[in-house]
């Protein structure tokens, strides 16, 4: 390549890896003109708990309050009796009013009791409480179906959050009998927010009542027996994808396919008559899926395809299918219920190490950037401008993948970090052996051509067998649950981009720049004999 | 450098007793005392302030100031701002298990109690204190640990596979040796020395594997070029000065250094994460350094054993004619 040519193509190749550089980490700042701030690729990341906090929310039993809200309730009626008290003295109101008001108190104060051995909780006294049934017995103790109940509960709701696979998350029980959940902020999807994502599984998951079949409003015959349950109708509920649609795919059993049979044979009746007819999955008396002619599927053996959401939101649809697979299993519920958890009722939190902590660590990265660039202009001399090229290659393409194949793949987390660290070493330290390799060469008294030729050739065997044994280590670690199988994934680009860099570009890179240099003995600070002789 | 390579490289046998030492150790504290967990993935105490939203975007400071005054006597391990759409927002401080919270909520109930009437943005504002007690349910996704297990078994499996069909088969071995090695030695390490752990240990101990892979690697390479030449040293000599030091020492100090670095502005848990991390790190560049070296030494003499006995002297059958002499002029 000319020399000419190497300066202009030099020219380029730094102008595409600046703006793509500043497109990756340049900081936000807002765009004159506008209200948009613009963002660089590195703050678009989905962040696990460690580093973007979180939220969290309390499943109550149905009849039991927490201490806060039964004091604040109680503040509440003693501020009315106070007030109704004043009015009374101004003769504003009756003294049945006033009493009316107290009696109200009185019986707020008495339905909710404290129980020995809890603290933080009250139950209430009532013969309908949770479930039609007393949580709190004569003797002031909690009831020993209530226990029960509430053990089995607890038990299965932490069972469908372990199924969920998140990277990060807790469930606990606090104060013996309520619990608390606490979920990663990073669970994007294209169309709802993280906030509204954990809403969604917080309020699905605490669902424990009976999962059932019903028809036009009512339990199906083969569910009315006692001994009957859903599993007898229901085989498995999976989710599937097509034409971009994520839906629950339901097999059912052979009782379970002729109650599907019948429906859609009523269905074709009474399009031509004026009788409407249904059926519908209903859990704790909320119908989930109310199914139409559409779902049915008969082309092999019956079936039905319930559409949920779009395929960019197919964690909705798991979601729903752990609940649903979870309430098969599960299928007469348990002798509890949980209070809906609203929106208001979410907490969220910050990064425990503070909001800044994804901005530090950013810090730490790019001093880290600097240094090994720096070191290897260092060491390497003009070579070490091939391996600043590479190394800042490397962080745009594993930057801006994390940022784009994202959307709820991806989260960002401690794991991503330091597989992220290994790839970009492993660049640095065989861009290291490389050009000791041509020194060697040169040592020997070849050209500079020939020994790059050597230097590149004699590396190249060990390059690919470290490289691909990551990559073979990254497919394993794909076997991993969770956040196991996101750092491998995220490990298979930083592998493949740090081979990429080392094998062919930063081979390229050289090419370019040696062409463009004068002095190739230089370049490599190569001291021929003759120059040594002259002196 | 040599010289210390030439030594350990005579010492498998000892240096293997002093890994099996440390992953019983390991073992062993695991058994007993478990992993030194995170308090975000074992049982806690909280003590949570709720408040009305007004207050906590004013006087958070103030109420915060309030309770670490009250906590003299317990240790806050984590605080979460649990921030709510509605009108209360509230304040969760975390504690160990074992800590007793009782005297300080009902200071803070008293201080908070004289707060409301002070009057401006406290005056009949009220703020709860209210205490709880955790038992963790589940932290983990199902089957995480089983899986993880099972990936590093597949790992070193595969690497045994590649390197055997690239290289030589005792060096495959070695190579899955290696990598099961780092990856149990660093578990061992961190259940020994008691290393602050959440789930994300796993990606240490992951890590770990592949540098020991990645550092046995360049050893191994090198080895492989010596061999292809004709032996003229002793088997110690080759192994030791086909140590790859350069490689692995580069590795390792640019790795350490990165590590360092990036634990240092993560915060308490990055920092835990990295500390980790550079046991994984620490352990794959001794296995590749001075145990690998020292492992694979007898697999070499072994190589050359066999390699006598197919070599064998093989003499002239019995019943072979001989090829008449030719009689020289001499001779004549």
């Amino acid at each position: 390549m000319g020399k000419k040519q190497s300066v202009v193509l030099m020219t380029i190749l730094t102008i595409v890896i600046v703006v793509l550089c500043a497109l990756t980490i340049f900081p936000t700042f807002a765009i004159p003109g506008t209200v948009k701030n613009w963002n660089p690729a590195v703050l678009q990341y989905d962040l696990g708990t460690d580093l973007n906090g979180g939220y969290y929310a309390y499943y109550l039993p149905k009849g039991v309050i927490t201490e806060t809200e039964y004091k604040d309730s109680v503040a509440a009626y003693e501020a009315a009796v106070e007030e109704a008290e004043a009015d009374f003295t101004a003769g504003k109101i009756k003294q049945k009013d006033l009493d009316k008001i107290k009696d109200e108190c009185e019986e707020y104060k008495s339905l909710y009791v404290t129980v020995d051995g809890v603290n933080g909780l009250y139950f209430s006294t009532a013969d309908d409480a949770n479930n039609d049934s007393y949580i709190v017995d004569d003797n002031g103790a909690l009831t020993d179906a209530f226990k029960a109940s509430f053990e089995a509960a607890s038990k299965e709701i932490a069972a469908r959050y372990a199924k969920k696979g998140y990277d990060d998350y807790r469930v606990a029980v606090v104060n013996g009998y309520s619990i608390r959940v606490e979920l990663p902020a990073s669970e994007n999807t294209v169309n709802t927010t993280a906030e509204a994502n954990a809403q969604q599984t917080i309020s699905l998951f605490g669902r424990v009542g009976e999962f059932v079949l019903n028809r036009d409003g009512a339990l199906v015959a083969e569910l009315e027996d006692e001994d009957a349950s859903i599993k007898d109708l229901v085989q498995s509920i999976s989710v599937k994808t097509q034409y971009e649609v994520a839906y629950l795919n339901i097999e059912f059993t052979e009782a379970g396919r002729e109650i599907v049979k019948a429906y859609q044979d009523a269905l074709t009746a009474s399009s031509s008559s004026s009788s409407a007819t249904s059926l519908e999955f209903v859990l704790n008396g909320e119908t989930l899926m109310s199914i139409t002619a559409d779902h049915i599927d008969d082309s092999h053996s019956v079936k039905v395809k319930y559409p949920v959401a779009n395929e960019e939101d197919i964690r909705y649809v798991e979601t729903l299918s752990i609940l649903l697979n979870s309430a098969l299993a599960n299928e007469k519920g348990f002798d509890i219920e949980f209070e809906n958890v609203a929106t208001d009722q979410i907490r969220e939190f910050e990064a425990v190490s503070g909001p800044n902590t994804m901005t530090l660590v950013f810090i730490g990265l790019f001093v880290v950037l600097v240094a090994l660039i720096a070191l290897g202009i260092v060491k390497m001399g003009k070579f070490g401008v091939v391996n600043a090229y590479t190394t800042v290659s490397y962080l745009i393409v594993t930057g801006l993948c994390f940022a784009f194949i994202s959307q709820g793949v991806f989260t960002v987390s401690f794991g991503t970090i330091l597989i992220f660290l290994i790839g970009l070493v492993a660049v640095n330290v065989f861009n290291s052996i490389t050009y000791d390799a041509i020194k060697k060469e040169c040592d020997l008294g070849k050209t500079v051509e020939s020994s790059v030729k050597a230097g590149y050739n004699k590396t190249l065997g060990n390059t690919i067998d470290v490289y691909a044994v990551a990559l073979l280590g990254a497919l394993a670690f794909l076997i991993g649950g969770a956040g196991m199988h996101t750092v491998a994934l995220q490990a298979l680009i930083c592998v493949v981009t740090a081979a990429f860099c080392n094998l062919l570009w930063g081979r390229f890179i050289n090419f370019v720049f040696l062409s463009a240099h004068q002095d190739k003995d230089k370049y490599f600070r190569v001291v021929r004999e003759e120059e040594e002789d002259d002196e | 450098m040599n010289n210390f390579l030439k030594n350990t490289t005579k010492k498998g046998t000892l240096l293997s007793v002093i890994l099996a030492i440390v992953l019983v150790a390991g073992i062993v504290l695991g058994a007993v005392f478990g992993f030194n967990k995170n308090i975000n993935v074992k049982d806690a105490k909280t003590l949570t302030v709720s408040m009305n939203s007004v207050i906590y975007e004013t006087e958070r400071e103030t109420v915060d100031g309030i309770c670490k005054e009250a906590f003299k006597d317990v240790s806050v391990l984590q605080v979460k701002d649990g921030k709510m759409d509605g009108v209360e927002c509230e304040i969760m401080y975390v504690f160990d298990a074992s800590a007793d919270l009782a005297a300080a909520k009902t200071a803070l109930e008293e201080k908070f109690a004289a707060k409301t009437v002070e009057g401006a943005a406290w005056e009949s504002l009220t703020v709860t204190v209210a205490t709880g007690d955790e038992v963790v349910l589940a932290t983990q996704a199902e089957g995480y640990i089983l899986r993880g297990v099972i990936a590093g078994v597949v790992f070193a499996v595969l690497a045994l596979v590649y390197v055997g069909l690239r290289y030589r088969w005792d060096m495959a071995a070695l190579v899955g040796i290696c990598v099961l090695l780092g990856i149990a030695v660093t578990t061992a390490l961190i259940a020994s020395c008691r290393i602050v752990v959440t789930n994300s240990v796993m990606y240490a101990i992951a890590g770990a594997g592949l540098l020991t892979a990645i550092m046995v690697l360049f050893t191994m390479n090198k080895l492989r070029s010596v061999l292809q030449e004709k032996k003229t040293e002793e088997n110690v000599e080759i192994l030791t000065n086909s140590v790859a030091v350069k490689e692995i020492l580069t590795t390792a100090i640019l790795a350490c250094f990165a590590f360092v670095l990036v634990g240092a502005f993560g915060g308490t848990a990055g920092s835990w994460f990295m500390v980790s991390a550079l046991v994984g790190l620490a352990v794959a560049t001794f296995i590749s350094l001075i145990y690998a070296p020292a492992l694979y030494l007898p697999f070499m003499n072994l190589a050359d054993k066999n390699a006598e006995k197919n070599a064998t002297y093989k003499g002239a059958k019995k019943g072979e004619k001989k090829a008449p002499v030719k009689e020289t002029e001499e001779q004549a």
